[in-house]
């Protein structure tokens, strides 16, 4: 164990390394005061600066953790524990004289790198723990392995932790996950919340999300369906109050069908990125509730909790689904009294001419076929604005034909409402599943049909058909009326495969790393054939375990064992022999000799042994510590003696 | 500790050269930081059990992973080391002898190793096929043979979380001569009276072995310095009847207070005589060592005088 200046620096590096992510996050005083006192560390190692005195680290400390205190209040969690650890890797550096200071230090990095996951679990994030683990254990076998550079420390670190990798994942496909929290842990929300909202507003300016963040990944266990089939429910409208749409009717809960898959199910895993809401997303439309979720009338799932962490389910969807529900309450036409005069004066006509139903809808979708455009930045509008869209804009996106059609609709007394979620998906061919972004957020309509129950009822497909068969991205792109160069779109192509393969790598990672709780260990360990529940399954675990951990130890040990045989050592073996051969003729073994001293006495003790004997140690010394890296001659010449005498 | 466990455990202990650590010479236990380090993985791991985090357990694992690894790299770090060969130097009572072990790689490399006998201690860090030898300064405080006691071989390579050791009693003796105490004139007047008479005109008892005190108005080239280097005084070589003298140490005649005394007395006698380069002979009650000088002469004396038999 050494401390000196250098260790201190390498030591200090780690720290900064491992504590970088938690600069930006620790409150600006902490910062501060770590830099600070780092900066002063340093400064007592180079220039001799005076360890501040005792009383002075104690007010600090004290005086630091009552500023956090004051800060974090009440709410002791997650951001309160890491100001309080970085306060005292501040204050440990300025005392840090002693080898066991520099060890504390190191110590307290490992676990500065730990609480940095509480904050990201992403890949890159990932790979820079690894990295500053790394780095932490560099500095670490630094201190003890008596080397003057840092190089072969940083090779047997590296070695260090790829070997222990086994270990790792023995222990983390073993140890048993629980499924909850030990004590209550704050909702301390970072991950980033989606664009989507409960309330839907045509006039609003705020256009559709164009964001290309990932909403959710779903991954088909059959084939996977149309791509114009692809509607995925978030959650049902149901209340206009001329200006936006939003969900007022109470939660009724309906019984999930766990009769097993009807014919015509679709069965997918949908892994939902956290958005902070209760809406689970599903395929038009879900027939079973997943654990933790709860199916409502209007067919929509909805957890029991706040998503706020990445959640994995496996769902199962019909996507013809005539459930023949009887003709529901009046709630379902509810329509403000009064606003949009021209709307209802078209409705009007509509029934005066004796439309019903199926030809009402029929009827709208025949009129924005003909002379609607779609169009995703149509501008804000106020007043009447289902009006102003039908007979002055004559453009929007989704937003605008669910709205006006279900506000038209409702206006005929025929029940109709809005269902808002995303439609379509990309298909990653190198991860085989399908990614849903923000782009693709979508709003349709569902109509009540006497005797079908509610009837999907897409006003967009009949618009921009291509919406539907391309996503937002070609409309977009459309829009521009550029078409791109064969280099362009050569370079898109390959820009959009790093992107799929980049994704499917995150998806790994969150599948099978991240997501790897309570429920996906005891799948495993039930696919490998034990059920923890029973004794012997428990029993059958333990020795796994046991025997995993004894054949990973042991190869390791082995593998350390092995002694290298290069060929000076051979040489040195050939040598020994050689030597052993002349103890047995009575030349004493000294083996503090070196070889040329060696045939020096050979020649005084034993005259009739020395031509050949200077003629093995000139072969040794040549291939020991000459240029020549041939042993057969040596070799030769040793069998030849240890024969011949 | 129990006496049978303890005796089991000492003759496991006793080695011969080349003695090869292996599995049953090597001892292996986690220091105390490593325990400290023990108690931070725990910590880790109900903070990755609270918040249900994956990749914080996955990390902790990893460590853990890392710190039992370290345990292999620790024992591998001396299975396998060769120490080949052992001395101890003979040195004078209240001295320090030094030991000398000379250690092989023999085919891994070795980092920073301690080699630890009594209080002294030295470190040692060999490539993959190095032999070298380290050197110890070992106190020796009593006049004799000195079995070596108990080296112990330890390392805290490669993250100090386990401390391998391997305790090693080595078949190495070596010989404590006795405590030097410097020769008084009286002696020196004795021994030299045994022999034949100086009457080169000098002072008598003041001249010996062809060498006398330096006086003023010597000349320079006449100072014998090998004799004068024992830091006695400046001597000059005399030139005259006395070519060589002989001087003759006898046990009963040499004034000293007691017995050990009188072996450390005879010691002092012999060294500076043997640094003076005459020929000198040595009588002890049961043994005769004829006069001479040389290394090999004073060692002679020496041992016979530290293996004296001890005072009733």
């Amino acid at each position: 164990m050494i401390h000196d200046k250098r260790r201190f620096s390498v030591v200090l590096l780690a720290l900064a390394l491992a504590f970088a992510p938690h600069l930006a996050r620790v409150s600006l005083f902490v910062s501060l005061f770590v830099c600070a006192s780092w900066g002063y560390g340093l400064g007592m190692q180079y220039r001799g600066w005076p360890v501040p005195p005792r009383w002075l680290r104690v007010a600090l400390a004290l005086g630091c953790a009552a500023l956090v205190l004051s800060v974090h209040g009440r709410s002791f969690g997650r951001d309160a524990g890491v100001d309080l650890l970085s306060l005292m890797l501040g204050l440990k550096v300025l005392e840090s004289k002693s080898v066991r200071d520099l060890l504390a230090l190191l110590f307290l990095a490992y676990f500065v790198v730990v609480t940095n996951v509480l904050y990201s679990q992403t890949l890159v994030m990932s790979m820079y723990m690894l990295f500053s683990v790394m780095s932490v254990v560099t500095a670490h076998l630094h201190m003890f392995s008596a080397e003057t550079r840092i190089c072969p420390d940083l090779r047997r670190g590296a070695l260090l932790m790829v070997q222990s990798i086994p270990l790792a994942f023995l222990f983390f496909v073993f140890f048993p996950r629980l499924q909850g929290a030990l004590w209550g842990v704050h909702d301390e929300r970072d991950e980033g919340v989606s664009g989507f909202s409960e309330t839907l507003e045509p006039g609003s300016v705020s256009g559709l999300s164009l964001s290309r963040e990932v909403a959710f990944r779903a991954d088909f266990s059959g084939t996977v369906p149309e791509r114009n089939a692809l509607y995925w429910r978030g959650l049902v409208l149901d209340t206009f109050d001329g200006v936006r749409w939003f969900k007022s009717l109470p939660f009724v809960r309906i019984p999930s069908d766990e009769t097993g898959p009807p014919p015509g199910s679709v069965s997918y895993s949908l892994t939902l990125e956290p958005h902070g809401n209760r809406w689970v997303f599903s395929l038009d439309r879900p027939v079973q509730s997943p654990h933790g979720t709860v199916l409502r009338e209007e067919r929509t799932l909805e957890s029991l909790r706040l998503l706020t962490s990445r959640t994995r389910y496996v769902l199962l969807s019909l996507p013809v689904l005539a459930d023949r529900t009887p003709r529901p309450g009046p709630e379902w036409v509810g329509l403000p009294a009064d606003g949009n005069p021209q709307a209802r004066a078209l409705v009007q006509q509509w029934i005066r001419d004796g439309l019903d139903s199926r030809g009402m809808v029929d009827a709208i979708l025949r009129m924005f076929r003909d002379g609607f455009l779609y169009n995703l930045r149509p501008g804000p509008s106020q007043g009447d604005v289902i009006d102003h869209f039908l007979f002055v804009s004559r453009q929007g996106y989704c937003e605008h034909y669910a709205s006006a059609m279900t506000f038209l609709l409702r206006l005929a007394g025929v029940p109709a409402r809005i269902v808002v979620g995303y439609q379509g998906g990309e298909q990653n061919p190198l991860g085989g599943y399908l990614i849903v972004r923000q782009s693709d957020a979508h709003a349709w309509v569902e109509v009540w049909q006497e005797g079908e129950g509610w009837i999907r009822e897409d006003p967009t497909s009949v618009v921009s058909p291509q919406r539907l068969s391309s996503g937002v991205e070609a409309v977009l792109s459309q829009e521009a009326g550029a078409l791109p160069s064969r280099g362009a779109r050569m370079l898109g192509q390959v820009r959009r495969f790093f992107q799929w393969g980049w994704d499917a790598a995150n998806n790994g990672w969150n599948q099978w790393v991240l997501g790897f709780g309570h429920e996906r260990q005891r799948g495993l360990w039930q696919r490998l054939g034990f059920d923890p529940r029973t004794r012997g399954g428990a029993g059958k675990l333990a020795a796994v375990l046991a025997a995993g951990l004894g054949v990973i130890f042991s190869t390791i040990l082995v593998i350390k064992l092995r002694t290298r045989r290069n060929v000076e050592d051979m040489a040195l073996v050939l040598y020994d022999r050689f030597r052993q051969k002349l103890q047995h003729l009575g030349v004493s073994l000294n083996p503090a000799e070196g070889p040329l001293d060696y045939a020096r006495r050979i020649e005084a003790e034993k005259p009739d042994l020395s031509r050949p004997a200077r003629e093995i140690v000139d072969a040794y010394v040549a291939v020991r510590y000459g240029e020549r890296s041939d042993r057969t001659e040596l070799e030769r010449l040793v069998r030849e003696f240890t024969r011949r005498w | 500790m129990p006496k049978f466990l303890r005796t089991l455990l000492l003759a496991r202990q006793h080695a011969a050269f080349p003695v090869r650590l292996n599995q049953r010479r090597i001892y292996i236990l986690p220091t105390r930081s490593g325990l400290v380090f023990g108690f931070f993985l725990l910590a880790m791991l109900v903070a990755a059990v609270n918040y249900t985090n994956n990749l914080a357990f996955l990390l902790t694992f990893l460590l853990a992973g890392i710190a039992i690894i370290s345990s292999i790299h620790a024992y591998a770090n001396l299975a396998g080391l060769i120490l080949e060969h052992g001395r101890l130097s003979p040195a004078f009572c209240g001295e320090e002898a030094q030991l000398q072990l000379f250690f092989r790689a023999a085919g891994r490399e070795r980092r920073a190793l301690q080699v630890k006998i009594g209080k002294a201690g030295a470190d040692l860090s060999l490539t993959t096929a190095e032999g070298r030898a380290v050197d110890l300064l070992v106190p020796v405080t009593r006049r004799g043979l000195l079995p070596l006691g108990q080296v112990t071989i330890s390392t805290r390579f490669p993250l100090g979380l386990f401390r391998a050791w391997s305790l090693l009693i080595l078949p190495v003796t070596g010989l404590v001569y006795p405590r030097l105490v410097p020769a008084k004139a009286s002696n020196w007047a004795m021994a030299q009276g045994d022999g034949d008479g100086g009457d080169g005109g000098a002072a008598p008892g003041m001249e010996f072995g062809g060498v006398r005190p330096y006086q003023p108005g010597d000349g320079l080239s006449r100072v014998s310095w090998k004799a004068s280097a024992r830091g006695l005084g400046l001597f000059v070589k005399e030139y005259g009847s006395v070519l060589v003298q002989t001087l003759y140490f006898e046990w009963n005649e040499v004034h000293a207070s007691g017995y050990e005394d009188r072996i450390s007395r005879l010691a002092g006698l012999v060294h500076a005589a043997e640094q003076m380069g005459v020929l000198y002979g040595l009588s002890l009650p049961g043994q005769t060592i004829s006069p001479g000088s040389g290394a090999a002469h004073a060692h002679r004396c020496l041992e016979a005088l530290a293996l004296m038999p001890e005072a009733e």
